[in-house]
């Protein structure tokens, strides 16, 4: 297979580990790279992408029943307005 | 067959929280939906994490945020030529105070010629999209 010449930094440690890997199985230390390279690709390929399903239960904390999803507009509409939650957050107005 | 849908803000949020009294109805809905078959309108994202920073603080905002943009959800930008059809369908639906993201939703609905939207707001179904004789909210 054609190759292609590339180059790249390498912490002092990983290099190292590299080198003693390479020596220890007698091969070089851009075989092992090609070996890492080939392994992340194919467990990159196998892991399955979460999809949306995955914010699915995210907030999961223990309370009464809230209906903030049909009260969107409200909600932000209380957060942002003067002297609000939003201004005692970024310190706009005292505590009262 | 392959589904396309656009997400709305109070979807999301009802299918995140556990608490939300439509949770299970929109979990189930979003689990209808597979790899690239929704579409979340950047203005719209926006809205959401506002919504979950304000409620639950910035730490559940990222972890929020990461999972969205993990999900394959495609978000869409929302550029002068999308806002200015915002615009229009604001103003001609005054009456039914769709506000500035529901109205860039509609025209992104536009734009992609989606007619079905996954959302709790029951007043996006009075809008006639150009394309479609009507919008299908879900659940």
């Amino acid at each position: 297979m054609p190759m292609k010449k590339t180059m790249m930094y390498l912490e002092e440690e990983m290099h190292a580990y590299l080198a003693q890997e390479a020596s220890r199985r007698g091969i070089s230390m851009a075989e092992i790279a090609r070996e890492a390279i080939a392994q992340y690709r194919t467990q990159s390929a196998e892991r399955p992408t979460p999809g949306i399903a995955a914010v699915i239960g995210l907030i999961d904390t223990p309370g009464p029943p809230t209906n903030d999803a049909e009260r969107v507009d409200e909600l932000l509409g209380e957060y942002y307005a003067p002297s609000g939650a939003w201004d005692r957050e970024h310190g706009l107005v005292g505590d009262s | 067959m392959v589904l396309s849908a656009i997400l709305d803000t109070s979807i999301l949020i009802a299918a995140i929280s556990t608490r939300e009294q439509h949770h299970l109805q929109a979990a189930a809905v979003l689990r209808e939906f597979g790899q690239g078959e929704l579409t979340l309108p950047i203005t719209i994202l926006s809205e959401t994490m506002s919504l979950i920073g304000s409620r639950h603080g910035v730490s559940l905002q990222r972890e929020v945020l990461d999972r969205i943009m993990a999900s394959g959800v495609a978000v869409l930008p929302v550029g002068t030529q999308v806002l200015a059809r915002a615009r229009e369908i604001d103003g001609a639906y005054a009456d039914a105070g769709f506000g500035f993201a529901d109205s860039t939703l509609l025209a992104c609905c536009e734009e992609l010629r989606v007619a079905r939207v996954l959302s709790l707001d029951r007043r996006l179904a009075c809008y006639r999209p150009t394309f479609a004789p009507g919008l299908e909210i879900l659940p």
